[in-house]
Order: structure tokens, then sequence, then C-alpha cells
């Protein structure tokens, strides 16, 4: 007769539960929170998929197949939506890593306690400002006539005649791309400062001994030391790929800048929400998901092809 | 660290019981009306955001006498922000609707969206005062489409003598240092403007603009007026041939040639607003306020606060006002509109009203002429008085009260717009509100405002020689009309995409350098026509046009 022995693995799933109740229980809020959140709206992605009226409730308006997608893919206004989405937030993810590292590694060279975290809590600052309040203040800036950048460049003679910044398409591409480094590089930074802080100061005596200066330290200790953050944040903001800040550039934009300020969420909003064409809205946000979805696990691929941490 | 640790604790305790109790315990001013008999309360959403709205109105003194009157009490939502398409989009795609609604120009999509309570039946029934304040002609008007009636208009077809006017606003201060002339010709103000700026660049220390407009966001059909104004025609999506009553749709016709190249002409001087396309609404009214705008393009209600600070600040002179200037060889002016009764949009009862009788009848209440002088005219004694004929007026001080913003929101007082009223006159013989009453209007102009009514011995701003005789015309206006959802993709789509075109083609034809105006014309009219087909658009229209004439009129056109 064959011994029956009962090990760990052999628990049943209730038995596991009775036995981490309390861990359970505290994760079960924030279970519940994604569940009702997160999953129980993609129902509604089934009105992409008809001729959705609010009078007619969901069941009650007519299936019209994948016509909705079809509009969206043959429509010019919604590939060069994607064309501005792509190019700005390709843009605004480069200038925001690199800004962000930068401060982050200059920073950490600074050995005065009370100028570092000054310098830290005013870059960190504009963060907290809300896109209504700072959008206002870009544009005043760059305004031509009372805008303070103009005159700066007028008064050095460097320019002649001031110039409309807000009005030329790809300067308000490199506008929303600054405009989001001023505002969060130092929010930014703050996580690669946390992973700094976390390197093995013998790791520096060390290098110091072999006989690295100041550059080859941050180049040989730092930054292999913060890599693990920059993939892994790289992943994370992959999937954001395709929003390209819907707040900022729906304040920002003018009629003059129409070509390349429209974005996959203006345009959803122009030509879905507020000409009541919720399937069409539907449709072109579920696009843009599927694609998120799609980068994320590509961005993720090549990081651990390259070895470096995945978070999938 | 004990000690803060405490503290930490007893801080974030009163936040929890304080977010708790706050959801539980009702406001104190809930019970002080459930103590006084049976105020039924109502919610509402309204989307007027012409005017600065008011917190809770039904705490005012003229609040207050209404729910007295009508035993009505309304809790209402205020739309903030300038989309009100998406905020009206979102509410009816959640279902969530309150007891009343007024959606402003969106409010034919809760008509559209089968919203609303058709009111017919209860203006039978229960309709004692609407029917005596709304003809049998007004409610034919008031019928929609689908031949329901869903909301008691406010706008009446009638030009009020204290309204602002509309056209091209122009300088009062130019005006005086011309002799007052009598402008009427765009060929004639240009140099006006051209010799103002020259002989005074700046003002204050900050340069003069000869000619400014809002762009902006939603209001870029600002900019798009001068195409219409300056040819003579009404600014609506089509042009109706008064005969026939055909519809004829061009986004790249209607004038715009001939306006955008005088336009252009003025920015290649340097006359036109160099920030005109890339200026917020709120920096256009800054440079208003600021007395330094000699003329520019805009609603009349664009100017209020703009003028209200001019005022305040005694520089009365820089106000602007408006003249209906066309080109040479253009016969009449048509800035001035009627709005005509009934199509456009008003105060309904949704379907999700609990008890939809009470707020029908609650509307019907406030046409009671009690309740409209309340309304309109405030609290007698001490917003009006009235003579030994029984006529209704105000002294200056009332007038001047009437229009301290901070008297206004703790009185009410100018808050009542969007509601059901009379037209023109109450059965008694009193002028409905203050505002259309001539000499009161008269009264509340600022002394240089006053002073340019006599000089061109007027008595309004909607008169020559500031406007011709008002538009009205008979089939009321395109914009106005339903557009049902199935006809959404072929008819409001390429309205969109026409309007889109003009956002990006009116600021690149005006900016155009010299010379080069003809082949950025070119190319918008190429794009235009390649990318809009006008046939269902203009048959749409004048299927509805010849409706309209035959159900208000009984004109039939073949």
């Amino acid at each position: 007769m064959d011994a029956v022995y009962y090990t760990e693995s052999k628990k049943t799933f209730w038995q596991k539960v009775k036995e981490q109740k309390e861990l359970v229980l505290m994760i079960f809020p924030f279970v519940l929170y994604v569940i009702l959140f997160h999953y129980v709206p993609l129902w509604w992605w089934v009105i992409a998929f008809k001729e959705y009226r609010p009078f007619q409730g969901v069941w009650g308006s007519e299936w019209v197949g994948l016509q909705q997608f079809k509009d969206l893919f043959s429509d010019s206004g919604f590939w060069l939506a994607m064309r501005n989405t792509i190019v700005i937030s390709f843009l605004k993810l480069v200038t925001s890593f690199a800004a962000a590292i930068l401060l982050a590694l200059m920073l950490n060279e600074v050995k005065n306690m009370l100028f570092k975290r000054t310098i830290q809590t005013i870059s960190y600052l504009p963060h907290f400002v809300s896109w209504v309040v700072a959008a206002s203040i870009v544009i005043s800036v760059l305004s031509p006539e009372s805008g303070i950048l103009n005159q700066i460049l007028m008064s050095l003679k460097i320019i002649k005649q001031p110039i409309v910044w807000m009005g030329e398409g790809h300067y308000f591409w490199w506008i929303l791309a600054l405009s989001n480094v001023w505002k969060e590089t130092g929010w930014n930074a703050i996580v690669y400062l946390a992973a700094m802080t976390s390197i093995d100061p013998e790791l520096y005596d060390a290098a110091s001994v072999d006989g690295c200066g100041r550059l080859q330290k941050i180049r040989y200790v730092t930054l292999p030391g913060i890599a693990p953050t920059i993939s892994m944040l790289l992943i994370l903001n992959v999937g954001w790929l395709l929003n390209a800040g819907f707040e900022q550039v729906l304040l920002l934009r003018n009629p003059l800048v129409q070509d390349y300020s429209q974005i996959l969420d203006t345009y959803v909003l122009d030509y879905g929400i507020t000409m009541y064409r919720y399937s069409y809205a539907t449709a072109a946000g579920m696009f843009k998901s599927v694609v998120s979805i799609l980068l994320v696990l590509f961005a993720n691929k090549v990081a651990a092809k390259l070895n470096a941490s995945t978070v999938v | 660290m004990k000690f803060i640790r405490k503290i930490s604790i007893v801080v974030a305790l009163v936040f929890i019981i304080s977010a708790v109790l706050g959801g539980i315990v009702p406001v104190s001013s809930q019970k002080v009306e459930g103590a006084s008999k049976k105020v039924v309360t109502f919610t509402m959403f309204s989307a007027d955001a012409t005017v600065q709205y008011h917190p809770d109105i039904f705490s005012t003194a003229i609040g207050q006498e209404i729910t007295k009157k009508t035993g009505v009490r309304l809790k209402i939502e205020h739309f903030v922000g300038m989309d009100q398409a998406t905020k009206i989009s979102l509410m009816l795609a959640s279902g969530d609707l309150p007891d009343l609604v007024y959606g402003s120009g969106e409010h034919k999509q809760f008509i559209q969206n089968k919203a609303l309570v058709p009111l017919e039946n209860y203006i039978q029934k229960y309709g004692q005062w609407t029917k005596k304040a709304y003809s049998s002609a007004d409610l034919k008007k008031l019928r929609q489409a689908d031949g329901h009636i869903y909301f008691l208009s406010y706008t009446r077809g009638e030009v009020s003598p204290s309204s602002m006017g509309e056209g091209l606003y122009v300088m009062i201060d130019m005006l005086q240092k011309n002799n007052w002339p009598r402008l009427k010709y765009w060929e004639d103000l240009v140099p006006m403007i051209r010799n103002y700026v020259k002989k005074y660049p700046k003002y204050k220390g900050m340069p003069v603009i000869g000619m400014s407009a809002i762009t902006e966001g939603a209001r870029f059909y600002v900019i798009q007026d001068p195409a219409t104004g300056l040819n003579g025609l009404i600014a609506d999506t089509v042009q109706v041939d008064p005969k026939t009553y055909k519809a004829s749709y061009d986004p790249a016709g209607i004038g715009m040639y001939k306006a955008y190249k005088a336009l252009n002409a003025l920015w290649n001087e340097g006359l036109f607003d160099k920030e005109a396309f890339v200026q917020t609404y709120d920096q256009w009214a800054a440079k208003v306020a600021q007395g330094r705008v000699v003329t520019s393009w805009g609603r009349s209600w664009h100017f209020n606060t703009a003028f209200n600070t001019l005022r305040k600040n005694g520089e009365d002179d820089r106000i602007l006002v408006p003249f209906g200037i066309v080109f040479k060889g253009v016969k009449k002016s048509r800035y001035v509109m009627l709005q005509s009764i009934g199509t456009r949009d008003g105060v309904s009862i949704t379907k999700k009203c609990k008890d939809p009788v009470r707020a029908f009848q609650f509307l019907d209440q406030l046409l009671n002429p009690e309740v409209q002088k309340l309304m309109f005219w405030g609290i007698k004694g001490r917003d009006y008085l009235v003579d030994k004929k029984g006529k209704m007026y105000r002294t200056q001080a009332m007038i001047d009260k009437a229009r301290d913003p901070v008297y206004q929101k703790q009185e009410g007082l100018g808050y009542w717009n969007i509601w059901p009223r009379w037209q023109l006159k109450l059965p008694d013989g009193n002028y409905v509100k203050p505002e259309l009453d001539p000499d009161i209007a008269y009264m509340q102009w600022a002394p240089a405002q006053k002073k340019v009514l006599d000089a061109y011995k007027a008595k309004t701003f909607v008169e020559p020689p500031f406007a011709d005789e008002p538009e009205s015309p008979p089939w009321g206006y395109a914009w106005e009309i339903n557009i049902p959802p199935e006809k959404q993709k072929e008819i409001q789509v390429p309205l969109n995409i026409a309007n889109d075109l003009a956002r990006k083609y009116i600021p690149m034809l005006i900016m155009a350098p010299k010379g080069k105006y003809d082949e950025i014309w070119n190319k918008y009219k190429a794009e235009v026509r390649a990318k809009i087909n006008p046939k269902p658009i203009e048959e749409f229209y004048t299927q509805e046009m010849r409706q309209r004439m035959a159900d208000w009129y009984g004109i039939k056109v073949k």
C-alpha cells in the first residue's frame, strides 16, 4: 500500500484561503476596485459594433458589424491624428526621459543637502499645477506682443521681428514636449534619485581606488545602477505612447496649428462625442487600447531580449 | 514623535468622520423647507453659458418669493467651461438626467435622443397661463419635426432697445475724433482706422490694435462673421432663396473671397491683431478692457465684462459700439437678427422627471404676470416703483443698483433669461422686462454711450445708423434645425469637416503674405470641393425649410 503524504501543495484552494485570510481580506477591496472600474466598463465596447442611440439602449441599437472601424480607417483625419499622436508622444517620451535622468544625475552630485533639497522641491512644484494654469502661462510667455521670450530674444538682437511661437505646427510639437519637460522633470527625477540612493557606496569607493573621476563614476557606477529602473519605466511609458497628453493639447491648441495638434483623444472628442457618435468614439478608443497593449508586450519582449528587467 | 503620531491620528479621524457625516446629514436649508408647507424640489441642469450663473438662485430674495408663489424649488446644476456638446453628449449616454434641462445651443440633442416629455397635452389641460402668453400661431411654431412641443421658448421675436447691438464694433473715441461719421461702408472705415492708429499708436504705453477678433475654440464662428456680414448675408449654415425656399450650401462661397482679402490687406498693413489666432478669449477680452482695441469682431455678449471694466475705470470713451458695416454696393446690413420664437431652445422636462405634471404646472405658473414681474423686475418698492397710472418704472439709483453684480447676486436679479415669458408686454400694459422699456434702456448706458446715441440722434443701438431693419426670415434659421441621427454621417460630418477646413484656412488667408492670397484661396477651394459634397446638405435643408413654410403658414412650394 502506498503511503499518503500530505504536503503543502496538496492543500485545497479553500484551505489556503483560510490560512491566509488576512492577506486575502487586504487585497479584496483592490481586486473589487479593478473589476468594477477597469473590467466592467469594457462591456461597453460592445457599442463599437452597433449604431448606439441612448434612447434605444445598448440592446435596442442596431448591429453594424465592423462599419465603425471601416469609417474610422477610411478617414484621413484619423490618420493625421495618429501621426500627430505618435510624433508628439515620442518627442515627449525622449525629452522627458533625458531631462529627468540628467536632473537626477546632477542632483546626485550635489553634496550640500540644503541646496539639493531646495532645488528638488522647486523643480517638482510645477507638477502640482494643473494644465489649465500651466497652459495659460505657456501661452502668455510665448505670446508675440507681450511674451517674455520674444522680448528677451529681441533685446538680445537675436531676432528682429517677434515670432508667433504658437502659430507654427512644428514649433507646436516642441512646445508640447518642452512645456511637458518644464512641468514634469522634477517629479520624474524623484524615482531615479531614489534608485541612486540604493547603490552601494562601496562601489563608489572602489571606483575611486581604481582611479575614476566624477564623470567616470557616473558612467560606470551610477548609470548601470539605475539601468533597471530606466528600462522598467520605459516599458511602462511605451504603453502610454498613444496618449499624447489630452489636457495639454486641448488647452494649448489653436486654429493655426490644427493639422499638428489633432491627436487621437481630441479626434475622439471632436468627431465622436461632441457629434453624438458614441459608437464611432468607442471604436476609436478601442483601437487605441488594443494598440497600446501590443506596444507594451512588444517593449517587454525587447527588454527581455536585452536582459533587463521586465514588467509582465 | 509620539505627539506627532497622536496628532496625525486625530486629523485622520476628523477627516473620515466629516466625510461620512457629510454624506448622511442633510444640509440645514432642506430642513427649513420641510417645515414650510409641501415645497417640491426639482433638479435641473442648465447649459446657459452666456451669463454668469448663480450658485443657488432659489435662496435669493426673488427666488424665495417665487418658491412661495409656485411651491417649487429648483436645485440647478450649471454648465461650466466651453464645450457644451461634450457635457450633454456624456449626459445623454449615461442616461443620468435631472428633472428639468436647458441645453442651450445643444438643446436639440435632448429632443433627438427622445429624452424629453411632450408638453402639448399638458398645455391643453393645465396651461392656463401658457395659453394666454403663447398664441396658437406661437404654439404651431413650437412644434418640432416629430409634431410635439418640448419647451416654451424664451426668445420672442423682439429686438430689445437695451441690446448692445451686433455688427463690427468700433471704438467711441475714434468716432468722436472723426466728428461722429455715419459709418456704413467698409471702404470708409478702413482709412479711418489707418489714420487713427497712425496718430495714436499707443494707449497708456501699450500698442493700439486696429482690428481684433475672437477665434478661440467654440467661439471661432466670430471670425466667420465677416464673410456673411460684410456681404450683407445672414450668418447661417445655409443661404435660403426667399422665393423658392431653396437652400444653397458652399463653404468656400458666401462672399468669403472678398471678405478675407479685405482683412488680409489690413493684416499686411499691420492693422490686424498679430495675436488674433493664438490668443485665448480672456486675452482678447483683456485687450478690449485695456481700451486699446479700435475695432473688433465679436457678438454683443462677448463684450460685457470688458465694457464693465472700462466703465468702472472711467474710460467709457474706449467702449466699442456696433455698426452694420458692409462692402460698398451692398444695400442692407444683416447683423441684427430677430430671434424667431420657438424653434431653438427653452427649458424642458425630461422623461426621468418624477412628477412631470407638477413640473409643467411650475413652468405655467412662471407665466403668471405676478411671477414674471418678480423674475424680471424684482421686488416692488426695492427694485421698481409703480406710478399712479400703474406703469412700472425704475429710478436712476435703482438702475445703477441693478447693474451691480454683488446686488444682483444677493437679490437674484438678472438670472431668469431662459424661462418662458410673455412677448414684449404683460396684459396690464407694462413691459415684461425693464430692459424692454426704451426709457430705462437709455438710462442704463454709460455716459459716453449716451453721448454716442445723442450724437447720432438715435434711441438704441439697433436702429439706423447702427443697424438696418432687423432681419427676420420667415423660415427661421437653418442652424436651429435638428439633424436626425441617421443623417449624421451624411450631413453633420461634412459640416464639421467644412468647419475644420475653415478653421485651418481662414487664418492662413488673413495672414497671407502680399501676393500669396490667391494661391491659398485656390488651395482652400480645391480642398473644399474635394472633401465635401453639398448636394445632400442642400436637399436636406431645402426640404426642412419648405416643411416649415407649409406647417407654419400653409405655404406649399413644389
